[in-house]
């Protein structure tokens, strides 16, 4: 599924790794980029990097922001950073600094299972269709589970954006 | 993280009542479509069997035990044959059995469209 | 393409009564026929019928019996002697005026037709029933 494929180039261009991209469908990159609103060329021409932002993109760094921010408009912060770091502490992967790596391997298994349901489900649509089985029920099962699955893909990844956007509008 | 929203207990149950229903469909009919010749002998998927391991799969915790549960098709021993041509099929209590067999799998798919609309207004949050 | 659940089964039973009912028909109408093509009465056609291997079983796919379909084994002739009727104006009276009748009898075959008919509407309703199942599988996913 190509789709899905150039969604997983975008990941690994997003994490770091910047293999995929080549593949990417013409017509599909730019549907991709125009939904994200023209990151993806940014992050591709080099003005900004996503893979840096990424691994700067840590939990001390956005308390120290947010403790700066809420010091300057004269909150007292002592006791509060105290309750954010033990919500955090239950977060293992995503606490140290180099919490990207581990969240892009679980954003690429998310791909690739989402990319697993929709190879079985078109499996079990060409194997209805050429008659080697008669089981539709199970036929669109899968399919209902591949566009669930794809479904909550496209969701994670609005998210990302949305935070991505945060991210850079903090920066600036 | 997909796998943990379709491997939950009651909808793989569901997948595999949907086989069974599917399968005791096939049988049924097979059935009633040989009321009329001799000596044929009527097949069912025995409910009972299909059920005890399921239950025992469940059980276990394991969905791969769960996935490898399948129904299976074989003579029914316990029909008797009322009929001097050694048929033991029952036209009526055939359809019966077919029209109750029909609305299980009517009631199974719903549950399954129950479940996928929860997922769904999950993931979308709407 | 094969949607609809066990309908191998059902056609091939609604084939074969369709069948049964033709012959049975025929038999009614040649009840009273005392010549046919080779100058004999008619003689009333049986139909029989046999199963035939629809899915072939194997444990894998559940199926550890196989299913079976019916099947027309043949239309045979009833070669019983028909009733011999004193009807000397009959053109086919012989010379003691006697007239060889086919061997029908309307009641039994009335009794064959409506069991036929009865295991057509069955089978009939079975179609539906695949049919509604299969509607029904279809509707996975949509919204209710």
């Amino acid at each position: 599924m190509s789709f899905i494929n150039s969604l997983q180039g975008m990941g690994g261009n997003l994490f770091g790794s910047s293999k995929a991209i080549p593949g990417m469908d013409k017509d599909l990159k730019g549907m991709l980029e125009g939904a994200l609103g023209g990151e993806g060329k940014q992050g591709e021409g080099g003005g900004m990097d996503v893979s840096a932002l990424m691994n700067n993109f840590s939990v001390d760094k956005l308390q120290q922001t947010a403790k700066n921010q809420m010091e300057r408009m004269g909150i007292d912060t002592s006791g509060a950073s105290e309750t954010g770091r033990s919500i955090f502490a239950e977060l293992p992967q995503m606490s140290g600094g180099g919490g990207g790596d581990s969240f892009a391997s679980m954003l690429t298994g998310l791909v690739n299972s989402v990319d697993a349901k929709s190879k079985a489900s078109e499996q079990a649509a060409q194997d209805l269709m050429l008659g080697k089985s008669d089981n539709i029920h199970q036929a669109m099962i899968s399919m209902q589970e591949a566009s669930i699955s794809f479904d909550l893909l496209v969701q994670v990844r609005n998210k990302l954006v949305d935070s991505f956007k945060e991210l850079s509008r903090m920066q600036a | 993280m997909i796998e943990g929203i379709f491997t939950n207990d009651n909808y793989m149950l569901a997948r595999k009542t949907l086989d069974y229903n599917n399968m005791r469909h096939e049988a049924l009919a097979a059935n009633l479509a040989s009321v009329e010749v001799p000596g044929y002998k009527r097949m069912d998927v025995s409910a009972s069997d299909f059920q005890a391991q399921l239950g025992k799969a469940l059980q276990s915790g394991n969905k791969n035990a769960m996935d490898s549960v399948t129904p299976q098709i074989s003579m029914d021993l316990t029909a008797v044959s009322s009929r001097r041509d050694g048929n033991n099929v029952e036209m009526d209590k055939e359809l019966m059995e077919i029209n109750s067999n029909a609305l299980e799998y009517e009631y199974v798919t719903r549950y399954i469209n129950h479940d996928y609309q929860m997922i769904r207004s999950a993931i979308s949050g709407q | 393409m094969n949607l609809i659940p066990g309908l191998q089964a059902t056609a091939s039973a609604l084939d074969a009564e369709r069948t049964r009912m033709n012959v049975v028909a025929e038999n009614i109408a040649n009840a009273f026929t005392t010549r046919d093509a080779n100058g004999d009465p008619y003689k009333r056609k049986i139909v029989s019928f046999e199963s035939v291997l629809a899915n072939q079983g194997d444990v894998q796919s559940g199926r550890s019996a196989p299913l079976y379909k019916v099947q027309i084994s043949g239309v045979t002739q009833d070669d019983t002697p028909g009733k011999i009727v004193y009807n000397p104006q009959h053109p086919d009276a012989d010379e003691k005026g006697m007239v060889h009748m086919p061997n029908v009898e309307s009641s039994r075959e009335m009794v064959d037709l409506i069991i036929s008919s009865r295991a057509y509407e069955a089978n009939l309703q079975v179609a539906r029933t695949s049919r509604q199942m299969a509607k029904q599988a279809l509707t996975i996913g949509n919204k209710s």
